[in-house]
Order: C-alpha cells, then sequence, then structure tokens
C-alpha cells in the first residue's frame, strides 16, 4: 500500500512540474524613448547613442499626441524616459509631463529653452509635399493654390490631434490668412476642408506615404519627412507656402518620474550634440538647433524660404480652443 | 484470515479481481476511444484546414492577378492613354489612372510602360528603370511579350528595387493600337503584398510557384532549391518530407496554372499532440489503476468483511471452539446470516450440554442400580433375614425369596430404561416387603395409588432411592418409621408423593438438600436424590422433578411431579 501511494505522489508532482511554467522577470534596464520621428530618422542616430554609451534603447513610435496621452496615463508609473520629438507648440501644452533640463547646447542654440523642460532639438518648416507625375500641370506655391477643385480628395492632412505637424501646419494657415483676426484664417481652413473631401489621416506617416505612393497628390507634412524622398529619388518635390512659411524647433524632454533620469539626460546632451547635428544635417535632411552647425546644400536655404513669425505663446496656449474648433469644423462638415 | 488451502479462491479477491477488471478496461476503453478520436480528428482538422487555407489564398491571389489582367486590357482601350501614346501629353492624367489602379490594389506592384526601343516611359518607380536598353528584347520578359503580342504574359522576373522593396512576378502585355506594337505594359508585383497574403495562411509552409516549380515567393525558405525551385520527395500521395518532419501536401492551381500555390501542415504537430496526449493518458491509466486498485482492495474488504467474520467463526466451529459468536454491523442479509449463525451456535451449545449431561446421570444411574444389584449390605441383610426366617416360618422364608428373586430379575432387565407405574411399583414393593420382613414391626407403609395413574409410563427406579433414602436416615432417632406413598394425576400431571415420620431435617439442612438437588454437577453428596430430580428434569423438563419439604423430628415429604405419559415410551 506505501508503495501504491508513493507512485500515486510521484505522479501528481510530474503532472505539477509538467504544469508550472518558466517565470522570467528581467530587470528592465533600458532607456524608453518614445518618439514620432521616422525610422529612418530614429534608426542611425539610436544606433550611434547605443555605441557610444553602451545604453540599450528601446523605442515606441506614435503620432505626438497619442504618445503624449501615454505619457499622461502612466504619469504614475512612467514607462517611458524620454519623448524625442514633437512641435514645440504641442510640447510646451503639456509641459508639466516632463522633467526641467537645460543642455549644454542651449548656449549655441537658435531657440533657447525658455521654459526649462523642452530643449529644442532640430528646425522643422511646415511644408507642402507635392507628387510631380501626379500633380501634371496644376500649380503648386503656396496654400491657396490647394483650393483648386482639381485637387478634391487628393490633399493628404492628419488629424491635428493626433499629429503635431499637422498642428503647426493649422497653425501655419491660421497665421497666414490672417488679415484683420484669426477668423479670416478659420475662413481658409473651412475651404481646405471642404476640398479634402472628408478625408483626414491618423498620422503624419499616412500623409508623405500617401503622397508618395499616388494615393494623394499633395500633402501637408513636415519637411525632413518629404526631403528624404526627393533625396531617395522619389518624384516628389517640397514647396514652401508662398503664404509663408512657420520655422517650428521640435523638442526632446525627460519625462517626468523617469527612473533612468542620468540616461535621459545623456540622450539629450547626444541628439543636441554637435556631431550629431551634423549628422542630422548631412544624413537626415534636417535642419540644426545649433548656430555652428552649417546647412547642407540639400534644403532650400533658409534665406531663400519667406518664413513667418507666429506668436508662439498664443499657439501653444490656444491648443485645446484650436483643435475644439478644427475638430467640430470637421465634423459640421461631414457628419450630417 | 490464513486460507488453509492455497488453491481455494477467495470470494473477496474475486470481488477485488472483478472490481480492477471493469474499471481498469472502462479506463482502458475510454483512453483507446480517445486516442482514436484524437488521431481522426486531428488528422482530418489539419487536412481540413490546409485545404481551406489553400482555397482562401489561391482565391485571394486570384482576384489580384484577375484585376491586373482586366486592367491591362482595358488600358489598351483607353482614350486618354491611346492619346498620351500618339502625342506624349497629358503624362499626368494617364499617372493618375495608373496610380488610382493600384492603390485599389491590395497586391501592388511597380508599373512600366515601356517603348518598342527599350526605354521607359511611365513608371512608379523612382529608381532606376530594370527596362531601359535595347537588349530587354533579347530574353525573358519582354522577348516573351513581343512574340505573343495578343497574350498577356505572366512570368517569374525578380528585381531589386531597392533595400527593402523587391518585384517577384511580372504581368504585361503588348500595347497594340491599329494593329500595331506601340509600346508594352508591365505590372511588377509587390513580394511584401503577395507575402502579406501568403504568411496570412493558416497552413504552415505556402509556397507559390510558376508551372515549373519556380519558387515565386515562399514562407519558408527551406523548400526552395539551389535552382529556385520548389522540389521535395513526394512519398505519398498528399504527404511530404521534409527536415524528417512529414507534411500534409496540397498543390492547387492559379490563373489557369500560371501559377501554383503548394501548402504544406505539419502532421508532426498531430503525431506530437497524439504522443503528449499518449504520454498523458498513460499516466491517467496508471493512476486511474492505482486508485482503481486501492478502491477495489478497500471495498472488496469492506463488503466481504462479513463474510470473512463469518468464515472465521465457521473455521473456530470446526475446530471445536462453540463460543465462537459473529458480530456483524450491518443491516442486510448479512445480519440476518450471523444472527441465525449465533442463534444456532446458542442451540447448539444447549444441546450439546443437555446431551452430554443426559449421559452422565444416566451412566451414574446405572452404577447405582449396579450398586443396588449387588448392594452387599441389602444382600446381607435378606439373607441374615432369611436365615432365621427359614426356622420360624417357612412360608415367610419362601416369600422373601420369591421377592429378592423379583428384585434381581427388575435390576438385571437393562432393556427399559422406562417403564409403567405399576410394574415399577411391583418392584418396589417386593423391596419394601424385604424390608419389612427385616424391620418387622418397626417399619410400615401404605400405597395410595390411582387407577389411571398405574398405567403411565415413568422412568426406572424413580421412587426407590427415595424410599430407601427413607428407611437409611429415618432410624437414627426412632424405631419405627412409617411410609406413605400416594400416586395421582393432579392438574395434568403425576404427583408422586412419599411421606415419612422419620427424623426430619431442619432448616438449613433441608436447604442445603435443595440446593443439591439443583446441582447440575455430577460431585453432589445426595447423588440418589439429585440423581432423581436431575434425570426427571433432563427427561421431561426443567419444570418437573422433585420438591421436598420436611419439619425436624416429624418427618419428610417428597413429592416427585412427572408430565402424565401414557402408553407411547418417551425417550
Amino acid at each position: 500500500m506505501k508503495k501504491v501511494k508513493w507512485t500515486g505522489i510521484i505522479f501528481f508532482v510530474v503532472l505539477l512540474m509538467g504544469c508550472s511554467s518558466e517565470n522570467e522577470n528581467a530587470s528592465r534596464d533600458v532607456l524608453v524613448i518614445y518618439s514620432p520621428h521616422t525610422l529612418e530618422f530614429i534608426d542611425p542616430i539610436i544606433s550611434e547613442f547605443e555605441n557610444e554609451t553602451n545604453i540599450t534603447v528601446e523605442i515606441i513610435t506614435g503620432g505626438t499626441g497619442e504618445l503624449l496621452d501615454r505619457i499622461e496615463n502612466e504619469m504614475k508609473d512612467p514607462l517611458g524616459d524620454v519623448l524625442w520629438g514633437g512641435s514645440l507648440s504641442t510640447l510646451e501644452s503639456k509641459k508639466t509631463l516632463f522633467d526641467k533640463y537645460i543642455a549644454e547646447a542651449n548656449e549655441v542654440s537658435i531657440y533657447k529653452n525658455k521654459d526649462g523642460y523642452i530643449t529644442r532639438f532640430t528646425l522643422v518648416p511646415s511644408v507642402i509635399m507635392v507628387n510631380d507625375q501626379l500633380i501634371g500641370d496644376i500649380k503648386i506655391e503656396g496654400y491657396e493654390d490647394l483650393l483648386n477643385e482639381q485637387l478634391k480628395g487628393r490633399i493628404a492632412f492628419a488629424d491635428p490631434m493626433k499629429s503635431s505637424s499637422s498642428y503647426e501646419q493649422l497653425i501655419n494657415q491660421l497665421w497666414d490668412f490672417r488679415v484683420d483676426s484669426m477668423e479670416d484664417g478659420w475662413g481658409y481652413v473651412e475651404k481646405l476642408l471642404v476640398n479634402m473631401d472628408g478625408i483626414l489621416l491618423d498620422s503624419s506617416k499616412d500623409v508623405y506615404n500617401g503622397v508618395v505612393s499616388g494615393e494623394f497628390f499633395v500633402g501637408l507634412t513636415f519637411e525632413d519627412a518629404a526631403a528624404k524622398f526627393v533625396r531617395n529619388g522619389a518624384p516628389v518635390s517640397i514647396v514652401y507656402p508662398k503664404e509663408g512659411t512657420i520655422i517650428r524647433p521640435d523638442g526632446v524632454s525627460v519625462i517626468k518620474g523617469t527612473k533612468h533620469k542620468e540616461y535621459a539626460q545623456q540622450f539629450i546632451e547626444f541628439v543636441t550634440s554637435y556631431e550629431t547635428q551634423v549628422f542630422i544635417v548631412n544624413e537626415l535632411n534636417g535642419r540644426s538647433i545649433r548656430n555652428d552647425v552649417e546647412p547642407v546644400s540639400g534644403l532650400q536655404s533658409l534665406a531663400t524660404i519667406y518664413t513667418v513669425e507666429d506668436d508662439q505663446q498664443w499657439s501653444s496656449d490656444n491648443k485645446v480652443v484650436i483643435l475644439d474648433r478644427f475638430t467640430s469644423l470637421f465634423k459640421e462638415l461631414y457628419e450630417k | 484470515m490464513k486460507s488453509r488451502d492455497k488453491n481455494k479462491v477467495l470470494y473477496r479477491d474475486e470481488l477485488k479481481k472483478l472490481l480492477i477488471i471493469y474499471s481498469t478496461s472502462f479506463i482502458v476503453a475510454s483512453i483507446i476511444l480517445m486516442a482514436a478520436f484524437i488521431q481522426i480528428y486531428s488528422n482530418r482538422v489539419v487536412r481540413m484546414n490546409n485545404n481551406k487555407a489553400s482555397e482562401s489564398t489561391v482565391n485571394e491571389i486570384s482576384i489580384e492577378l484577375d484585376a491586373y489582367k482586366e486592367a491591362i486590357l482595358k488600358f489598351e482601350d483607353n482614350k486618354v492613354f491611346q492619346e498620351y501614346i500618339k502625342v506624349k501629353n497629358n503624362e499626368s492624367e494617364v499617372y493618375r489612372i495608373l496610380y488610382d489602379f493600384i492603390n485599389e490594389r491590395k497586391v501592388k506592384s511597380v508599373f512600366y510602360f515601356v517603348d518598342t526601343k527599350g526605354e521607359t516611359l511611365l513608371t512608379n518607380n523612382f529608381v532606376e528603370s530594370p527596362y531601359n536598353s535595347k537588349n530587354i528584347f533579347l530574353s525573358g520578359l519582354f522577348k516573351q511579350l513581343s512574340n505573343k503580342p495578343e497574350e498577356v504574359v505572366y512570368l517569374i522576373n525578380k528585381v531589386q528595387i531597392d533595400l527593402t522593396k523587391r518585384t517577384v512576378y511580372s504581368i504585361g502585355k503588348s500595347i497594340i493600337i491599329n494593329g500595331e506594337i506601340v509600346g508594352y505594359l508591365i505590372f511588377d508585383i509587390l513580394e511584401s503584398d503577395l507575402s502579406k497574403i501568403i504568411y496570412k495562411n493558416n497552413a504552415d509552409i505556402v509556397v507559390l510557384t510558376d508551372q515549373y516549380n519556380n519558387v515565386v515567393t515562399s514562407s519558408n525558405t527551406l523548400v526552395i532549391d539551389e535552382l529556385g525551385k520548389f522540389n521535395l520527395t513526394r512519398y505519398n500521395d498528399d504527404q511530404i518530407l521534409l527536415n524528417d518532419n512529414s507534411y500534409f501536401y496540397v498543390k492547387a492551381k492559379v490563373e489557369d496554372g500560371q501559377l501554383q500555390l503548394i501548402t504544406l501542415s505539419e502532421l508532426e504537430i498531430v503525431s506530437e499532440l497524439m504522443s503528449k496526449s499518449l504520454l498523458f493518458m498513460a499516466i491517467l491509466f496508471v493512476l486511474f489503476t492505482v486508485i482503481a486498485v486501492v478502491i477495489a482492495d478497500i471495498l472488496s474488504k469492506k463488503k466481504t468483511e462479513a463474510i470473512q467474520n463469518l468464515i472465521t467463526a465457521i473455521g473456530k466451529v470446526q475446530n471445536g471452539n462453540l463460543e465462537a459468536y459473529v458480530k456483524i454491523g450491518r443491516t442486510d442479509e448479512f445480519k440476518f446470516i450471523g444472527e441465525q449463525f449465533n442463534k444456532m451456535l446458542v442451540d447448539v451449545n444447549r444441546l450439546v450440554a443437555k446431551n452430554s449431561e443426559l449421559i452422565d446421570r444416566n451412566r451414574i444411574s446405572e452404577i447405582k442400580q449396579l450398586e443396588s444389584q449387588f448392594n452387599p449390605h441389602f444382600i446381607f441383610n435378606t439373607l441374615e433375614t432369611l436365615k432365621y426366617m427359614m426356622h420360624l416360618d417357612a412360608d415367610k422364608a419362601s416369600e422373601i425369596i420369591m421377592n429378592f428373586a423379583v428384585i434381581l430379575r427388575y435390576s438385571i432387565d437393562y432393556d427399559k430404561e422406562d417403564i409403567r407405574l405399576d410394574q415399577d411399583l411391583d418392584y418396589l414393593k417386593s423391596y419394601l416387603l424385604i424390608q419389612k420382613y427385616r424391620y418387622n414391626k418397626r417399619l410400615s407403609y401404605t400405597f395410595e395409588i390411582e387407577e389411571e395413574a398405574k398405567e403411565c409410563i415413568v422412568p426406572k427406579l424413580i421412587m426407590q432411592p427415595i424410599i430407601e433414602n427413607c428407611i437409611n436416615h429415618g432410624y437414627k432417632k426412632k424405631d419405627a418409621l412409617h411410609i406413605e406413598l400416594s400416586i395421582k394425576i393432579s392438574q395434568g400431571e403425576l404427583v408422586a408423593i412419599i411421606q415419612d415420620n422419620g427424623d426430619g431435617m431442619d432448616r438449613d439442612k433441608l436447604g442445603e438438600l435443595k440446593l443439591a438437588l439443583e446441582d447440575t454437577t455430577l460431585g453432589s453428596g445426595h447423588i440418589g436424590l439429585n440423581n432423581v430430580n436431575r434425570r426427571i428434569k433432563l427427561t421431561y423438563g426443567e419444570q418437573y422433578g422433585l420438591d421436598i419439604s420436611s419439619v425436624n423430628n416429624k418427618g419428610t415429604k417428597v413429592m416427585i411431579r412427572m408430565p402424565v405419559v401414557g402408553g407411547d415410551i418417551i425417550v
């Protein structure tokens, strides 16, 4: 009887062992970076950073709005350490999500870190991207040209709620068409929405990819995304709106409550360093934030672009109101 | 508990065996059925899933390729396109048509319009076009296109566009306007989009080949040989061996056999599932069997406990232990059997005790009888009496001799245990007569016998020991003794009263005597009385027997109570 009992027990143990699973609980020692940049932009910079600092990086990409929501939701126990990218006006409206940090490069920066939270990273002009094969003889020189009937439903524009580059486009339009008040600007935006024929994309990625794949004739996006395709030989060109182009810096910030504060600050120093900024200008079609980095011939020189200066404080402060108005305008037109 | 005979089969063991056989056969049966079910079902499922997967992918690819084919044929008749070819204007219009078509497709492609000189005029490939030379007509796609201008040409044609983009298959046709070839329209299918369809397939490995087994795209590069062909040894109708694993295999035609879709589903998974589940079942079987054996053991023991008890008791009884009562704490048939067994034991015990006592009593009675036969005192006394009686009265002497002879004859007669009362009385009278001659006037007696009572059957020598007792003890303080014997039937009983006027007994002595009367052991001092009493009780039952009453110095009265037994002899 005893033997029988023991055999029984042994069988149970064997069964139980078969069921138990290995429980891996590796401690996380990687720098987690949230970024709306394109992978083509991210990859070489991160590789360089990893090789130089021996810090392993995990990248999570998404639209700026999406990533900010995520950071806000994770505020109690942050999973991300750095937000890398997003236009200044978008980041400024959410600066409470970040830690204060002033990078060394602030000294030579064209745009200084005035608030203390957002380190300016590169200069990002808002541009119109055109598919040359499809545009034919339609003339595109500025925002006004986008109201052409022939472009109906062929304009790629992302939801400014989700994409910070789209929000910059929207600010740019409002600012360019303002005569007496912002209402003039909204008048243009409404006409543009009508010509978009109800198509509002989910991210800036859909904008430039949509233009390259021929789905759209034109797209409203940021300069370095479009420049990448021009450089690769795609039949696209960049148009700086003749009504005036706002050049906005994008930012990089340490997420509040990060467990890897030192790594995060190291990263900010790295991306604003002279070497990295030169690399961005030479290889990634970016415009450096540093006044000691020479611009490259690949992009149109800032001197020849008609740039306008907006009231940046207004753009950041009124973000919620502007986005609400845009959303309700879109709904009014298309959700009846 | 030990069975004395090794060959004997215990009911308990049989019951246990039966339980184990039943339960394990059920377990085995269900495990076999289960295994068979898993085998058949999973095999079927793998096959069915593979067929379904093949079908849906073939459908999906066909829809896309058909769309390309139709589009190419439509383009030939497209006015905008024809005008562009003629005068080379409105290029963007043509581009819009081409882009819109491709953007509607799930499987996207790179389009090329190449003129007859081998120059690419229209393309969405923004890297260097591969079709920009006169030499393209010497072989491959363009040779086929120019050789078969009326047909839509399908061909494997792998072109690396850039680091991440590759086209693997071309669909194209010569564009003929007014009977003249003006150029060639080609759609080069993107590998990534074809792969998406193929990877979506549920089969383990999916391979798309042309009719010559050249692989267009595949979800697993292991199935492609050095020549880029799908080439595996088929060893069964629908099975293929790859890396020592066998796969279920389905080949389906796409686009009238221009392409073949091969789906492979691993059968290893089935056999692995089988072996895993068989192992599990084996463990289950062992476990269940162990449990079944334990339960069978416990159950059979519990269920046969009563039988075991009975058998043990019977064994003890066989060995002579009549006190082996059983205790059965159950309420079923076994309880009844146990109770009956116990009752039987009680009866047997009582009978055995009764018989052995009866045998002893009879033996003693016989000894007494023999004693009386040769009682030297009695014989001596009688002979002494005879001696002087012969001188005094010859007649009386002769009478004594006669009676003495009666006594001797009666005592010699061993055959009869029971006898008619009057016969026994004859003997008694003879005895008393002899005593009378001896004691003369000092002994007197009267008989008072009912006529009916004389017919009764009584045990032999039942009253003689009492009368002898009277005579033996009656002359200690007195000179004369009178004995009255009365026998009658009263209230259905035969009652004999022997009353003397002898010495009698005091209360203590009487009590002692009464106690001795009931003594069932054989060592009593009052053998005569006790013997009579026990013989009556043993023969007729406890309610019968002797009753003695006595008054000191006045006499003793002995009452014998027996049932009335007439005619038939009671044993």
